[in-house]
């Protein structure tokens, strides 16, 4: 068996006081290079446990390894662990719309000091590889949804994290823009070795998956081992 | 792309509300630079008046809160000036009277013999007999405004004078009003045996800072000594008023623009709430997201502390342009002014920018991102 990125052991996560269970006892494991579809009806708590891993939130209690990080255990703002390890895409939203295409991929390099240039250069290379090199300049309004998310997958890639954590990308797309975007991300999965964890109440886009983990009122219900 | 140019766009997209968190601001920068260059103007003018000529140094009353408010008795005259260190002293009555179109016209009661020691030439006519009750000299500027020549009659306080002359000394302030003998305006003005300032001159041998040093030991508490500009800035400047309501105004400034750019930046704050989120989770600290918000609050202070200025300027010199003061002030627009200025407006953005950076730095990501 191959390295894992991600041990999680009995993880639980209560909100407004421990009235709503959002994760009660999630165990798993994920290997490096994987893509692994977390598939579960609304509210079982995917996004709760995708958090988790991005390091956006942390856990109750349980344990938590993420890339060699302790997070369960961690104190203070990961800030740093999230530029470095883990490139995220969300449904809706994703692009600050003031800024330019090209601006948007360039967000997560602030925060490292990678020289400027270089940053540049990796952001039109990642526009170009997600075929919007021509709409590098185009603001978010004028980008088709299907575009945008093209752009938030380029934005999650620009810091090579070991990690891309994409919640419901293909939510608010067609059909055709889903697969679009859902192939675009294995193919960079795949070509980039990096471990995707993809979040669906869709078990059609969870079949893109090497392996599908389902989520039902914040247990793993389905582990399908791999 | 910089961090410069994210903060810049974020204020571009919301134009209307970051113009008008600008002008707000610059009005208030508008008013300091405004009040600050005239009242500089003013004071640098009447302080060459003060000082002027050839004299050595000047003498002043101790604690007064305006140089036009000095008052010596002018016993003290007499008395420095039978020193045998002094060559020459002479006193001079500096005041504001009313005239045709003006009531603050400055007029200054001075004997003839004071004439060269306070570098006036007549450029016209005669100068005025020592103890003539009814002859006033005017300086060019007024002369030339008035369209008025010597032989013409004009009305000081209310009292008839013949103009025998026309004077200059370089100094606006002074060309902009009229000399009269010292006797005659002490008696308009009710002020008998009263003056504003003694120019004194030493006798070569003697050290001007010692008979300086003497002045102030003789006369200490009552009297001071001034050499230079600086020096009168420095015993007058803090207590004038026209100062003390530039820095209300900046105080009110300070208090009323932070108010309004951090109702601005915390209505900013809340729309972006989710556009933070995403910040925060593609790996800015929490450190960097309040610098944004920061950065956007201070570069609306610098913003307008630009407006402000150009806007300032403007006033002060329009103000100039009115008939009533034409000649009566010259703006001095001093560096220290325009720091003034972009310190205040930087301390608005700090101001109004602390608590809602604060605020933004505070956003959980995960909440935020929960709302689409
Ligand atoms: N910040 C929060 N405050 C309160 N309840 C929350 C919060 N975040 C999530 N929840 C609750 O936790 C449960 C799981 O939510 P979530 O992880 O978003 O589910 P999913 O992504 O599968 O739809 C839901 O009942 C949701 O209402
Ligand atoms: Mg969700």
């Amino acid at each position: 068996m191959s390295e894992s990125i991600v041990v999680a052991r009995d993880l639980v996560k209560t909100y407004e006081n421990g009235r709503t269970r959002a994760l009660d006892g999630v165990t798993l494991e994920i290997a490096r290079g994987e893509f692994v579809a977390i598939c579960g009806p609304s509210g079982s708590g995917k996004s709760t446990l995708l958090n988790l891993i991005g390091a956006l939130d942390k856990p109750d209690s349980g344990e938590l390894w993420v890339a060699g990080e302790d997070l369960a255990h961690s104190h203070g703002d990961l800030a740093g662990f999230r530029a470095r390890k883990v490139g995220f895409i969300f449904q809706l939203h994703n692009l600050i719309p003031s800024l330019t295409a090209i601006e948007n991929v360039l967000i997560p390099t602030l925060e490292l000091n990678h020289s400027r240039r270089e940053a540049k250069a990796r952001a039109r290379e990642l526009l170009e590889r997600v075929a919007l090199a021509d709409k590098a300049h185009r603001r978010p309004p004028e980008l088709s949804g299907g575009e945008r998310q093209r752009v938030a997958v380029a934005r999650a890639l620009i810091n090579n994290p070991e990690l891309i954590l994409a919640d419901e990308p293909t939510g608010s797309l067609d059909s055709k823009n889903e697969k679009q975007v859902l192939d675009l991300l294995r193919e960079l999965q795949a070509e980039r070795g990096v471990t995707l964890i993809l979040v669906t109440h869709d078990p059609r886009v969870a079949q893109n998956a090497d392996r599908v983990i389902e989520l039902l009122d914040g247990r793993v219900i389905a582990p399908v081992a791999s | 792309m910089s961090f410069i140019s994210l903060i810049l766009k974020n204020l571009w997209r919301q134009k209307i509300r970051s113009l008008l968190a600008i002008a707000g601001i610059s009005l208030g920068i508008a008013t300091i630079i405004a009040l600050g260059a005239i009242a500089d103007g003013m004071e640098h003018n009447l302080i060459a008046t003060l000082r002027s000529g050839k004299a050595d140094f000047s003498i002043g009353q101790a604690h007064a809160p305006m140089i036009v408010m000095s008052s010596i008795p002018e016993a003290r005259l007499y008395e420095i000036a039978r020193w045998p260190e002094v060559k020459q002293a002479v006193g001079a009555l500096v005041t504001f009277a009313s005239f045709p179109g003006n009531p603050y016209f400055l007029t200054i009661g001075i004997e003839p013999e004071a004439f060269e020691l306070g570098s006036v030439t007549i450029l016209e006519g005669r100068a005025f007999a020592k103890y003539a009750e009814d002859e006033v000299l005017l300086g060019k500027i007024a002369a030339n405004t008035l369209k008025i020549k010597p032989g013409d009659t004009v009305e000081i306080d209310l009292k008839r004078f013949r103009v025998v002359g026309i004077y200059e000394t370089g100094n606006l302030l002074e060309d902009g009003g009229a000399l009269l003998p010292l006797r005659t305006l002490q008696k308009l003005k009710n002020r008998p045996g009263e003056l504003t300032v003694i120019l004194v001159r030493v006798n070569e041998g003697f050290s001007v800072e010692e008979v300086m040093a003497r002045v102030e030991r003789d006369y200490e508490g009552s009297l001071i000594t001034l050499r230079s500009a600086e020096e009168f800035n420095r015993n007058y400047q803090s207590l004038s008023l026209v100062r003390a309501g530039s820095w209300l105004i900046s105080l009110l400034a300070l208090v009323i623009g932070g108010i309004g750019v951090m109702n601005t930046m915390i209505m900013s704050v809340f729309e972006r709430t989710r556009e933070i989120g995403i910040l925060r989770a593609v790996g800015w600290r929490r450190g960097r997201v309040l610098q944004l918000i920061l950065g956007e609050s201070l570069m609306l202070g610098i913003l307008a502390a630009f407006v402000g200025a150009v806007l300032g300027w403007s006033v002060a010199r329009s103000v100039t342009l009115l008939p009533q003061v034409r000649g009566l002030i010259s703006p001095v627009y001093a560096p220290d002014l325009f720091a003034q200025a972009l310190i205040i407006a930087l301390g608005v953005g700090l101001v109004g920018g602390l608590y809602p950076a604060y605020r933004a730095s505070k956003i959980s990501p995960q909440e935020a991102l929960r709302y689409e």
